[in-house]
């Protein structure tokens, strides 16, 4: 009898000693898994900041590339202006004002009337050049007014018929943002002037509280989107810029059905976005 | 009224009243945090005039451990971004509110009973909601210092409860049948009690939504 209790004596001593070292381990895996759980969040917090860095490093290097690129252009444009519009004009107004001499005061009122006008538009001409001259008009004028004003001087240059729509009501999505925006539209024109052979542009903005998108469409000799494998490609260049500010490109093409351009800024689907400034930035 | 159950009293309504007075610069989980830590305030308030009424506490937490689940389901809901993992917090209130009408029915008394069964549930699934949310912050660090991030003091406060009352509620039947003093398993549910409300107000103290751009979790 006496031995039956001390079995069960043991055995409840027994017990009560998992209990205890169970209730240890629980202790002990509780404090454990939190302790790894810091170390772990903390290198992982490292690794992000570095990765955000090396993102940022390459936002910027693209920001400059893009602005360098921009200003290529917008200098090719100036020269061709100076060269094509301004210096001819200005030429027609010295021979102008040089005839004036052999002429009668009727006829030399009516040239040098006809010179003042001639100078004006030179006038109003080296305003929108130098207007186009900056980074900071962009910025100035948002996104879908420079491109207004870019799709006016295609228009004017007669090169094709192009045809601007804005949707929704034009917000900022942030000057670099825009920037970049700005020189996908610059690439995908050049493409389409260049290489399309397109009688018509159809440049839309679309802006929503969910969604932007901006379309260029043209209707020239199109091409298989799969050809694309070239680094040197300027649709390649689309794509790449459009991950960098956390939007997507579309390309789609036909032989003989044009191409459309599309890039879309959705919230809901944002990439990572590299812009340090910007509230949708990952830093 | 004890002096411990008053020190007790005393965290919950620290914690309830910097939920109230910050509530508007909370984040939306957070809100839902500051009515829990009100309304268990209240509850708590409720079991001592229950005790002096019809001599019995218990029917106040067989509506506690309802409101409780549904109000951290609600918490969980919004702090987890996975579309499918939010789907199935919700859903899960469903079955759980089943499971504990039932059980106060038919198990444990409303009146006499404490509900254990459906307490021990909610624990193991509230382990499962913490899991998933250090996964997710895991997954996605941001730059804000871990000490500094509110999600993080909840969750840990969420983890230690819930693992503590689920070992404790085990040992507790172990302690009963064998007419072993459950002094020392009382002192740590409280001890344990008041860190958990005391991190849900130093959660609610430290959660600001005009943060929220910089951290995924909020």
């Amino acid at each position: 009898m006496v031995k039956t209790a001390h079995i069960i004596n043991n055995n409840e001593e027994l017990e009560m000693q998992i209990l205890i070292l169970s209730a240890f381990l629980v202790f002990i895996c509780l404090v454990g898994f939190v302790v790894y759980f810091v170390a772990i969040y903390n290198k992982k917090q490292i690794q992000n900041k570095q990765e955000q860095a090396s993102l940022q490093a390459a936002f910027q290097q693209e920001l400059l590339k893009t602005q360098n690129e921009i200003q290529e252009q917008t200098l090719t444009h100036v020269s061709r202006e100076i060269h094509d519009n301004i210096t001819q004009v200005l030429s027609f107004v010295k021979l102008n004002l040089a005839m004036t001499g052999d002429l009668n005061e009727t006829d030399k009122a009516d040239k040098i009337n006809e010179s003042r006008k001639l100078v004006a538009q030179v006038i109003t001409d080296l305003r929108d050049l130098s207007k186009s001259m900056s980074f900071e008009h962009i910025a100035n004028l948002g996104l879908a007014k420079t491109i207004a004003f870019d799709v006016d001087r295609i228009n004017k240059s007669g090169l094709l018929k192009a045809m601007f729509i804005v949707a929704g009501d034009a917000l900022s999505l942030g000057d670099e943002r825009e920037l970049v925006l700005f020189r996908i539209f610059q690439e995908a024109l050049n493409n389409s002037l260049k290489h399309s052979g397109a009688k018509h542009l159809k440049i839309s903005l679309q802006y929503s509280e969910q969604l932007f998108n901006l379309t260029i469409a043209d209707d020239g000799i199109g091409f298989l989107t799969g050809d694309l494998t070239g680094n040197g490609s300027g649709l390649k260049n689309i794509t790449d810029r459009a991950t960098l500010i956390g939007a997507t490109a579309t390309i789609d093409s036909e032989p003989g059905k044009g191409c459309c351009v599309k890039i879309t800024i959705d919230p809901l689907l944002q990439q990572p976005y590299a812009d340090p400034k910007h509230p949708d930035s990952t830093g | 009224m004890r002096p411990h159950f008053l020190i007790y009293l005393l965290v919950l309504l620290t914690s309830s009243t910097i939920g109230m007075v910050r509530f508007k610069k909370l984040t939306v989980p957070f809100r839902f945090l500051a009515v829990l830590a009100t309304y268990s305030f209240v509850s708590e308030c409720a079991t001592r005039l229950l005790i002096k009424t019809i001599h019995s506490s218990m029917p106040a937490y067989h509506i506690i451990a309802i409101v409780h689940f549904v109000l951290f389901s609600i918490i969980y809901y919004h702090l987890i971004k996975d579309p499918t993992l939010r789907k199935i917090i919700l859903l899960l209130i469903i079955p759980f509110i089943a499971f504990s009408v039932v059980n106060t029915f038919y198990n444990q008394s409303f009146l006499l009973s404490f509900p254990s069964n459906s307490v021990l549930l909610s624990e193991a699934v509230y382990i499962f909601y913490t899991l998933l949310l250090f996964r997710q912050m895991l997954l996605n660090p941001v730059l804000i210092p871990l000490y500094k991030q509110s999600v993080f003091w909840f969750n840990i406060a969420m983890l230690i409860f819930s693992a503590v009352t689920l070992f404790n509620l085990g040992m507790i039947n172990y302690f009963n049948k064998h007419n072993i003093d459950t002094s020392l398993l009382d002192s740590i549910i409280y001890i344990i009690s008041l860190s958990f409300y005391g991190l849900f107000g130093y959660a609610l103290f430290i959660n600001n939504k005009f943060d929220g751009e910089n951290s995924p979790h909020n």
